[in-house]
């Protein structure tokens, strides 16, 4: 019946991905705690006043996945909410109106940045093919061979929570290009906390930072 | 890149081709000149060039300005042990001063040195008797039977990268002997041309150094000719290359529904249930520059009609408009139907199946396969139980803004401008039936006034400094259109009223173009009555039925062609021959030329109507999605023959973006 009222989902892309509050179609009642935050953020800003930095009890009580990204090619580095899961794809919006889509811990896609990832595949333990389209639009890959190396324990902070993980690296490369990804993984659950993953040749990389489930 | 903007040593060509699709921009100066030049690599091969030049004291066929033409052609690549070798035509149309052919080559000998040499006739003659002006010229022609005649000159020279990076050395032996440019010429039987003596010719040899740290500029300083310095400037760019990302937001993450899908449709009894879905749709889609004209749900199937108010690369607009019914329909419809309407247009369908559009989504190989499985076809009609929104006819739009209107790389200035307001009104009545309207009043006047006409044929053109003088403020248009579907791949339109500047009366157009076809078909038929100089509601004398016959070519190579064929506004009959290299994001680069039954002696200067011409999207620039374009036409003089009415709202460039081959050509960018 997904007609008959807009989803949660839809109630959080709306107040994310606009630039008034006003497009809430939704109503208040459905607007997630993030997603306030995000609007008195954003109000204050544009008074002037400097966004209070993310602490652990302005998360504590958000529901939705919630992760920290930043490219520091693109001067994003913002707050992302899981918006869209379809199959084990989970796709994350920020306030600015772009999208990360991470797939078993790994990144698959990106949009709304100026060089977008379109998709990325792997097949076997070695190939990896990323996608992307040209400025006249045309479908260009490229495909890199990939290796994990070494292992080192690590202790890391992400908003205020320290962590001892393991960080492990990957090296891949194709003829015209090499990029290292980084992935900090608890031994424990398996669970990846933090990344750092390329996007493509002029984005550079990602870092990831998961701050809840 | 040579002082004449192609690819070269310092004055002299060489046979190297610039990247494809390259356009190069040259400014450069010395002894006097002073030379703009654009150049196109129109194929790998080919090369186009415009030239616009200035000399200190010269009158060139009564203009301060010169403007040439040049082709440049690689009629063989460079291997291992043979050189490159191209053939070029320097000014082959136009007045002249610069005409000369060569064939030259040129080879790598170290990865660090380059060697060229060359055989050339007329300005590489290395002589000094060049034929440049001729009685009686008319000027716009080819002249075929001077090439590669009379006496040659041989030219060369080397090129070598410095260790400074991106520096660069070089050394030539020019065989032109500049004799124009060294000899007095105040002809008393030409009065309308005159060349003063610019500058010293002492040596044929010129130096130069060249620096350029990467592909999108060159600068140049140069001791030229034993006597005189040169300074050149070129930045290029590359529509296939360049330009900025494109920064639209994400569009909505596709959250398929959950499996086993809920096969229920007690949502049917819902009232108003389109109504309702098109409201919810326009809350996510009107964001995204797109507006829901109707839905028509049923307990499988959602079709959509909408209107793209944004996006050039129509394949977008269909992603944005699926994702957006993936978000809101009802689970237990299965398939989408998108139908793009433009001016009130239904153009295309295209026909998606929910559960592959919510696979593909993130599918590693997701863009090509979602190519093969969404199916575009000719516009379906409405179903009975879609309705179309009624708040969105009738509808009265207006706009108060301003106007400029720049003229550049005429024979008599290089730059002119004129602006002002213009008042633009829209009343849309119903689905393709609207009127519409400007007027403009000049702030900023320049305007261009061609030479009065000395043919024999009507003045239907020649008259425009009439109107810009006049016609302030003018009624730009004011035109009742109705566009139409005869079938589903036949289009129509009718148009009467003020239809432009200097001509009213009725326009019938008829287009067959189906979807997937690359081609099109389509005729067009207008009697029209000139309009009173002041721009108002009066009419002249004369008045004419002029039409032409059109057929369309997208070559699926980046090449379009268009042929019109009929009676233009001088009651001549001729054709149109228009080419176009088309990209996939939006740019063309292209030239046409109209000949018609008007003896050249007829037409006057420039013997027939032809020119170029360039679009370059607006997106491709300010790095978000617009439809607008930027467009810049290049002609040869105004003149009364091959002159076309230009009425608005011609069918093919409306319904060709939605078509199978500019929708594929873009694709991926149903995705972004």
């Amino acid at each position: 019946m997904k007609l008959i009222g807009l989803s949660i989902g839809v109630a959080i892309v709306l107040s994310l991905g606009a630039c008034s509050s006003e497009n809430n179609v939704a109503g208040g009642g459905l607007m997630s705690d993030t997603a306030k935050q995000m609007i008195a953020e954003r109000k204050a800003k544009r008074s002037g006043v400097k966004p209070k930095p993310l602490s652990r009890a302005s998360i504590a009580n958000v529901k939705q996945s919630i992760a920290q990204i930043s490219v520091p090619k693109a001067g994003v580095k913002s707050l992302f909410t899981m918006v869209s899961q379809n199959g084990s794809n989970r796709t994350f919006l920020n306030k600015g109106g772009k999208t990360f889509t991470i797939r078993n811990n790994k990144l698959v896609a990106t949009r709304g940045l100026e060089y977008d990832l379109m998709a990325m595949g792997t097949s076997g333990q070695k190939m990896r093919t990323y996608r992307y389209l040209t400025p006249e639009n045309h479908l260009a890959e490229i495909q890199f061979s990939c290796e994990f190396e070494g292992q080192t324990s690590d202790t890391i902070t992400i908003v205020e929570k320290n962590y001892t993980l393991t960080r492990v690296e990957e090296f891949c490369k194709s003829p015209t290009h090499a990029f290292k990804n980084r992935y900090w993984i608890s031994q424990a659950s398996g669970k990846v906390w933090k990344s750092q993953q390329w996007i493509s040749p002029q984005m550079g990389h990602a870092i990831i930072e998961i701050l809840n489930n | 890149m040579n002082m004449f903007g192609t690819s070269g040593l310092i004055d002299m060509p060489s046979a190297e081709s610039q990247p494809d699709a390259e356009f190069s921009t040259t400014i450069s100066s010395f002894a006097g000149s002073v030379r703009g030049t654009f150049t196109f690599q129109v194929t790998p091969r080919l090369s186009g060039t415009f030239r616009y030049t200035k000399i200190d004291n010269w009158v060139f066929d009564n203009e301060t300005y010169d403007r040439s033409f040049d082709f440049q052609y690689r009629l063989l690549d460079e291997t291992e042990f043979r050189p490159a070798l191209a053939i070029g035509l320097r000014d082959f149309m136009g007045t002249g001063i610069y005409s000369g052919q060569y064939i030259v080559a040129t080879k790598n000998i170290t990865p660090k040195l380059k060697v060229t040499g060359g055989v050339g006739w007329g300005r590489f003659s290395n002589s000094d008797d060049i034929q440049v002006y001729r009685e009686g010229n008319l000027g716009g022609k080819p002249s075929i039977d001077d090439w590669f005649s009379g006496p040659a000159g041989f030219f060369g020279g080397v090129e070598w990268q410095t260790p400074v990076k991106g520096l660069r050395a070089k050394v030539e032996y020019s065989s032109d002997k500049y004799a124009i440019e060294n000899t007095l010429d105040r002809d008393e039987n030409f009065p309308n041309r005159r060349s003063e003596i610019t500058f010293d010719r002492k040596s044929p040899l010129n130096f130069g150094l060249e620096y350029s740290r990467n592909s999108s500029y060159s600068v140049g300083l140069y001791y030229m000719y034993g006597s005189e310095v040169g300074l050149r400037f070129t930045t290029s760019l590359n529509p296939k290359t360049g330009g900025r990302g494109i920064r639209d937001s994400a569009p909505l993450p596709i959250t398929p529904r959950a499996r086993p899908v809920d096969r229920s449709t007690d949502w049917q009894s819902v009232d108003n249930i389109n109504a309702k879905g098109r409201k919810q749709l326009n809350t996510l889609l009107n964001k995204e520059g797109l507006v829901v004209e109707s839905l028509a749900l049923s307990a499988n199937r959602a079709e959509l009609r909408v209107r793209n108010e944004r996006y050039i690369t129509t394949a977008q607009a269909y992603g944005r408009a699926a994702r957006a019914m993936a978000f809101v329909m009802p689970d237990s419809v299965d398939t989408f139907v998108i139908t793009p309407v433009e001016q009130g247009l239904p153009v295309a369908s295209m026909t998606i199946n929910r559960d592959q559009l919510e696979k593909f989504e993130n599918d590693p190989n997701g863009i090509v396969k979602s190519a093969r499985a969404f199916d575009l076809s000719d516009a379906r009609k409405l179903p009975s139980i879609g309705e179309l929104d009624p708040e969105l006819y009738p509808d009265f739009t207006w706009s108060l803004a301003p106007y400029v209107s720049i003229k550049v790389f005429d024979s008599d200035d290089p730059f002119a401008i004129t602006g002002g307001l213009r008042l633009r009104g829209d009343l849309d009545i119903s689905p393709g039936f609207s009127i519409s309207g400007s007027i403009s009043k000049k702030l900023i006047k320049n305007d261009f006034e061609p030479s009065p006409s000395e043919s024999n044929l009507p003045a239907v053109r020649t008259d425009i400094g009439q109107y810009n003088r006049q016609g302030d403020p003018s009624l730009d248009r004011l035109t009742a259109d109705y566009l139409f579907k005869l079938s589903p791949a036949v289009y129509g339109r009718v148009s009467a009223g003020y239809l432009e500047k200097m001509y009213g009366g009725v326009s019938a157009e008829v287009l067959y173009k189906p979807v997937e076809q690359n081609w099109g078909l389509g005729a067009e038929i207008n009697y029209v009555k000139q309009r009173d100089f002041d721009m108002r509601l009066g009419f002249r004398d004369y008045s004419v039925v002029t039409g032409h016959v059109s057929g369309y070519l997208d070559m699926n190579n980046g090449f379009a062609l268009q042929l019109d064929a009929g009676r233009y506004l001088a009651g001549d009959v001729g054709a149109t021959f228009s080419i176009d290299r088309t990209f996939d994001n939006g740019w063309k680069v292209g030239a046409y030329a109209t000949l018609t039954d008007v003896p050249a002696e007829d037409f006057g200067e420039g013997s027939f109507d032809k020119g170029v011409r360039m679009e370059i999207p607006l997106s491709w620039a300010i790095g978000t999605s617009s439809k607008k374009t930027v467009n810049n036409t290049l002609t040869s003089l105004t003149r009364d023959g091959g002159a076309r009415l230009n009425v608005e709202n011609r069918l093919y460039p409306i319904v060709k973006d939605y078509h199978t081959n500019a929708v594929s050509g873009s694709w991926g960018r149903f995705w972004r």
